[in-house]
């Protein structure tokens, strides 16, 4: 099959239609008389035949190669998609759905360079709207993350990614304190029916510390210093505050007492699994500060 | 956490294993390969059923699923689930368990010939429901107190299968496998 | 027990299979990893020195392929991953090594490559970037520090802004992640330790509670996995074992089981290493297989060091070895 037709095919695909999926077919399964042939075309999924990835890999990438080859001679495709969307020649949203279905491919979720390039278009994006329109923005990449998760369990960067998102979410509206108390909900879900995902129990833990962050804006990391670097930080605090009537302080402690006890009602009912052990190893050593 | 199939099998009177129903849930997989992974767990799952002896209970590895299968000693009537490898083993029986009971309720033994005319919508909700291994904390509980001391034998799946036979031939000559089925699951074995 | 009679280390088989990896043109997969060639002669260049037989790729191509991969554009003098690809700075580690194993360094222009080592590092933060572009990761962090190291040249960059970052990148588990907050996992930790190695500062590691965790990593087969509940990989045998090793615990494994774990993994036929037993070998779980047996003590094979994943006798050549301690 001449590859010209088939690379024109795909692109008629993607011009007309909004795509969930891709799939790699290890068969050819469509007539020749069909209208997207030799593409698998069902409910918007779209099924490539692994014989012709191959051939199309090739020849788009000479495309590529030839429709830039003024700019630069680089060979790396994510970056000459950052350089088109500087200059304006792509569309930054048009680019996430790109990316959207790039996700769908096993291989590219593993490479940080995609999730990278996502963290620069999503920024890029947000410059154009006003700071009220981007909580919803965040909940699409929650979306995403999600079922990049649910399809490749334990991706590190999709977590770390998600980590990203948490961060980005502002500590001061009663909007954000609703994101952050929804994504807690969402992710002990998660790591009930993901027992052995570390990964998950590893978010959930960036969630409780920022939502103790909410309650309490000296509330510590606990990562990325020495345990005695804590001790000094949580002493200098119970000498300078009476935490018994401090409300928010309260609130953390509920907050961390719950966890532990759901901790350890999972470790019980499922026996033989590390991850909530670890997460157990977790509280217990911020509880310690509390 | 995820059940991924619930099935029940007979014999039929020339001792054949047959299948009476079968329920999927596959939604965790991409979308292209949900009927290959449904043909496989089919025919893991009978292969399963008829490696399993009146009375036994056993669970079968074979990354990434795990086969638990429950045999009743009374009548030929045997029960196939096939979860991931964190479902737990306790509910897993407990649950093939109940299923069986209830379906030697609904339908009497000589019923079991006529395979065409078996309908167990229940089988459905079940599969949806047990998603959540805590659904099944009532039922545990009393399967716990019925019989704490029944053995479950820990098996491959290769040593279910008859003279030396690779799981990989099983699909290779299976009838019920699609040959679209065969050629993923080819695929799948040569990238991972 | 019954000790089946474990197949040995295949050497001559991974030289040859080593010295077979340029002629493959036609795959796709060598298409899709065109742009992992240079890191692809760095890893069979190391096995091939570990085993002895570092000739078996000629060295005047070996330098002049790295040479042909370095641009020549004031700060952006870095190397790419093959011939006209963009630079980043993990290809110019791969170079430094890949040089430094071939005794060539002179055969580059060593200013440039410093110059833009330490474009690379994020004022405010202390941070590397990957490239120009700006990805942040602590292997980026170690990429920096070894390549300068090797060059001699860390004056080039604020070393304790560096190291601030890394620590930003520290878990309570004692591990080290890709970026502040980011889980810990095994490569990642060995590039945070090497790192802290490489200047001086071990004592900022927890050793007994990073070398619990590492421990940990040892699964029932022998083989180590890279974080909790997941699959065991040759590759670890580096990542996990390089890092105790650092820290003084490489006791705290079993090693049989290990060097088991890896001899089972190798090819019989065609020779190289693949992630774990029955799976496809490739060049890079080649290397750290036999990189990993090399710190376990294997016979017959030469030293590696663990802070620079180059052959120890390199290290020394170059003043190096032995100046990190706990
Ligand atoms: C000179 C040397 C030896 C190294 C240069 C520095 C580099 C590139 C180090 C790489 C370290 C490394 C392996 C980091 C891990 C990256 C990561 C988070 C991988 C997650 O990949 P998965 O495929 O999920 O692997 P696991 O399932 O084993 O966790």
């Amino acid at each position: 099959m001449n590859v010209e037709k088939l690379y024109q095919t795909l692109n008629k695909i993607l011009d007309k239609h909004e795509i969930h999926e891709i799939g790699l077919l290890p068969y050819q399964s469509t007539q020749p008389n069909d209208e997207y042939y030799p593409f698998l075309f069902i409910e918007s999924n779209l099924g490539i035949p692994l014989e012709y990835v191959d051939k199309i890999y090739k020849y788009a990438h000479g495309i590529f190669m030839n429709a830039r080859g003024g700019i630069a001679e680089t060979k790396d495709t994510v970056k000459s998609l950052k350089e088109s969307t500087r200059c304006n020649h792509l569309d930054p949203i048009n680019e996430l759905k790109f990316i959207d279905l790039l996700f769908t491919l096993p291989k590219h979720t593993k490479h940080s360079t995609i999730w990278f390039h996502r963290k620069w278009i999503v920024l890029k994006i947000h410059q154009h709207y006003s700071s009220d329109d981007h909580l919803s923005s965040w909940q699409h990449e929650i979306v995403i993350t999600r079922r990049v998760a649910e399809l490749y369990p334990k991706n590190y960067y999709a977590w770390t990614y998600r980590h990203w998102i948490l961060l980005n979410i502002s500590n001061n509206s009663l909007q954000s304190k609703l994101f952050f108390d929804e994504e807690l909900t969402i992710m002990k879900s998660w790591v009930q029916k993901n027992i052995s995902d570390y990964s998950g129990f590893q978010h959930l833990q960036r969630c409780l510390i920022r939502l103790s962050k909410y309650y309490d804006n000296s509330f510590n990391d606990l990562d990325g210093i020495s345990r005695k670097d804590i001790l000094e930080k949580f002493n200098f605090q119970f000498q300078n505050q009476d935490l018994k009537n401090d409300n928010n302080s309260n609130l953390i402690v509920l907050l961390w007492y719950r966890e532990i006890q759901f901790t350890k009602d999972l470790i019980l009912r499922y026996p033989g699994h590390e991850s909530p052990w670890y997460h157990l190893r977790f509280l217990s050593f911020g509880w310690k500060w509390l | 956490m995820k059940v991924y199939s619930i099935s029940i099998y007979s014999k039929d009177s020339r001792n054949e294993v047959i299948r009476l129903t079968a329920e999927y849930d596959l939604s965790s997989f991409g979308f292209f390969q949900r009927s290959t992974v449904q043909d496989i767990i089919m025919v893991i799952s009978k292969a399963i059923a008829a490696g399993t002896k009146p009375g036994q209970r056993q669970r079968v590895e074979e990354q990434p699923y795990v086969g638990y299968v429950y045999s009743r000693s009374d009548i030929p009537l045997t029960g196939v689930m096939i979860t991931d490898e964190e479902y737990p083993q306790r509910v897993s029986f407990s649950v093939l368990n109940k299923i069986l009971d209830e379906f030697l309720i609904k339908f009497p033994h000589n019923d079991f010939s006529k395979v065409g005319t078996i309908s167990y919508p229940e089988l459905k909700t079940y599969i949806v429901k047990y998603q959540d291994p805590k659904q099944a904390d009532q039922i545990v509980k009393v399967q716990e107190q019925l019989d704490e001391t029944k053995q479950v034998m820990n098996r491959t799946i290769e040593s279910l299968l008859q003279r030396g036979e690779k799981l990989d031939d099983l699909i290779d000559r299976s009838q019920e496998i699609s040959f679209q089925s065969k050629a993923f699951y080819k695929q799948a074995r040569k990238t991972n | 027990m019954t000790t089946e009679k474990q197949t040995p280390l295949l050497v001559d088989l991974h030289v040859k299979y080593i010295q077979s990896l340029d002629t493959k043109k036609d795959d796709l997969e060598y298409w899709l990893t065109e742009h992992l060639r240079l890191s692809g002669v760095y890893w069979g260049l190391t096995a091939l020195d570990l085993l002895n037989n570092v000739d078996a790729l000629k060295k005047e191509d070996v330098v002049k392929y790295v040479i042909s991969c370095q641009h020549d554009n004031g700060s952006l003098s870095g190397f790419g991953g093959h011939v006209g690809h963009d630079p980043h700075l993990l290809y110019t580690l791969y170079s430094v090594q890949i040089l430094v194993i071939e005794d060539s360094l002179d055969a580059v222009n060593v200013d440039k490559i410093v110059e833009y080592v330490a474009s690379l590092q994020d004022h405010a933060t202390g941070a590397f970037r990957g490239d120009e572009w700006g990805e942040i990761d602590t292997r980026f962090s170690y990429g920096a520090l070894s390549c300068l190291s090797l060059l001699k040249r860390l004056d080039a960059v604020n070393v304790s802004k560096a190291v601030e970052f890394i620590m930003l990148c520290k878990n309570f588990d004692g591990g080290f992640g890709s970026s502040p907050g980011a889980e810990s996992h095994a490569g990642q930790i060995f590039c945070c330790v090497g790192a802290l190695a490489i200047v001086n500062s071990l004592h900022l590691v927890d050793a007994d509670l990073l070398g619990w965790w590492l421990c940990e990593r040892q699964l029932k087969n022998g083989g180590l996995n890279g974080r909790p509940e997941k699959l065991e990989d040759v590759c670890y045998s580096w990542w996990v074992l390089s890092a105790l090793s650092i820290l003084g615990r490489l006791h705290w494994i079993n090693k049989e089981k290990l060097i088991e774990f890896v001899l089972a993994a190798q090819d019989p036929e065609g020779g190289g290493i693949a992630d774990r037993p029955g799976d496809m070998v490739d060049v890079f779980h080649t290397l750290f297989g036999i990189a990993g047996l090399s710190l376990l003590g294997y016979p017959g094979l030469k030293l590696v060091d663990p802070v620079y994943c180059l052959p120890k006798h390199v290290v020394q050549r170059i003043g190096l070895a032995e100046r990190y301690h706990v």
